[in-house]
């Protein structure tokens, strides 16, 4: 093998694109004076507050009321009414989620019905076409998963720390990209920086402006250059909360050509009067 | 003013556009170090907040700010590496953590690299990373990783030589075993 050979081998191996709560956890970081032995990131919080020997605990704990709860959730659907938020809906936007295959072919993953809450993307309701049961299952985790969260988060994390997380929370936009490639089951979100005041939406290079089902939207492109790293390009509307109406995932090619690998679009937007 | 000096002085601003410019290479470093992204996005975010410190010693008449910051990425990887490796038994593959999508891009050829890098002999690993990822010149290797040069160049040449021989079967042109 020569070198050329073995640099093109190595190229193979591509990093992640850092997470959006990475800037928040400096910012925070800053903010709050933290010293360098507590000051880890944001989204570990949680971890790295929980002694390891709690920590197996939690797990177990989670594992046992996880099971409960879906038990519970397919018994007593009517108990599970996280799809009915405690504020007004002023709106909400139903979805379609495309994924391409290698040759080009391309197939619907998801509808989803969704709207946007301080910048967080919240589900009201999803379908699987075709899979009545990954419907079933994809609904009971979207209605069990949030209540295990935010249990677990009481019992493992303190008020400072709740107010630091819910902080970093506050200066970050979240939206969802669809499925898990494998099961489709696990919805995707991902954190995103917002705009400085006045810019927008999302902090990054803007890349279009675009108007989508009447909604002025502006395009932000993501991409961090690592050599196999996906470029993500999002649409958002600041007259819907800065939901994304369009979301686009890109895979890099060894030519540096992109190829598009997943597709949000938002089909219809319906306001509540 | 010096973006450093700004940042201690308790401008939000001057520590952000840091952050902007150095973050990227500096969280691939510790993720191809560490494995992690979890770790990764700590020691990043540590790293920068280290520069607000009254002790740090970054001194900008003796370094350059990019530097000192993948020095002090090294290190806390290496802090962070050494501790799990005595605290758990799983390889640094089980400790990925990527999106769905990104997870959805990883080729087996990937996985083998990314094995392959991760089993050579810690300052064989940090300084191909930092030359071949990084594209970083020896010369600043050498400071990052405070070295002499000639230590950089044989130790790069050994990792490479070394890969050649574990990723041999994978050289385009030769048709896989599996």
């Amino acid at each position: 093998m020569n070198d050329t050979e073995l640099d093109e081998i190595l190229n193979s191996w591509s990093a992640p694109p850092a997470p959006a709560s990475l800037r928040e956890g400096v910012r925070a970081g800053f903010a709050a004076g933290l010293g360098q032995e507590t000051s880890p990131g944001v989204r570990h919080w949680t971890a790295a507050f929980v002694p390891n020997a709690r920590k197996t605990l939690v797990a177990g704990a989670s594992l046992a009321l996880g099971t409960l709860l879906l038990v519970v959730a397919q018994a007593f659907p009517q108990m599970f009414s996280l799809g009915s938020p405690p504020v007004k809906i002023p709106y909400t936007v139903d979805s379609e989620f495309v994924r391409y295959a290698e040759d080009g072919s391309s197939s619907i993953e998801m509808y989803s019905t969704s709207y946007s809450l301080n910048g967080h993307e919240i589900l009201l309701s999803r379908s699987l076409p075709g899979n009545l049961l990954g419907t079933a299952i994809g609904r009971t985790l979207d209605a069990t998963l949030p209540y295990v969260s935010r249990l677990m988060s009481r019992l493992t994390v303190d008020a400072e720390l709740s107010e630091k997380v819910r902080r970093a929370a506050a200066q970050a936009v979240t939206v969802i990209t669809g499925g898990d490639e494998r099961t489709g089951l696990l919805l995707a979100h991902y954190g995103f920086a917002r705009a400085a005041p006045g810019a927008g939406c999302l902090a990054g290079p803007i890349v279009g402006r675009e108007t989508i089902l009447n909604y002025p939207t502006v395009a932000v492109q993501r991409d961090d250059g690592g050599p196999q790293s996906p470029r993500m390009t999002l649409w958002t509307s600041p007259d819907l909360g800065c939901f994304a109406l369009r979301i686009t995932i890109e895979a890099r090619q060894p030519d540096g050509t992109f190829r598009l690998v997943s597709r949000k679009q938002a089909l219809k937007v319906t306001m509540n009067p | 003013m010096d973006l450093v000096k700004a940042a201690r002085k308790g401008r939000e601003d001057a520590l952000l556009q840091l952050f902007d410019e150095h973050h990227l290479p500096l969280f691939r470093f510790a993720y191809r170090l560490t494995g992690s992204v979890a770790d990764a996005e700590d020691i990043v975010q540590e790293c920068f907040l280290t520069l607000l410190q009254p002790e740090c010693s970054y001194d900008p008449g003796r370094t350059s700010v990019r530097t000192y910051l993948f020095g002090v990425v090294r290190n806390q990887s290496l802090k962070r590496r050494r501790k799990s490796d005595s605290a758990r038994q799983d390889g640094p593959d089980a400790r990925h953590e990527r999106s769905p999508e990104s997870q959805a891009l990883r080729t087996e050829l990937e996985e083998v690299v990314a094995r392959a890098v991760t089993q050579l002999p810690e300052t064989q690993r940090e300084v191909l990373i930092l030359a071949h990822y990084e594209q970083m010149p020896l010369a600043e290797i050498a400071r990052v990783m405070a070295l002499e040069l000639g230590a950089v160049k044989s130790r790069l040449q050994r990792a490479r030589a070394s890969l050649k021989e574990t990723l041999a079967e994978y050289a385009p042109g030769l048709e896989r075993k599996r």
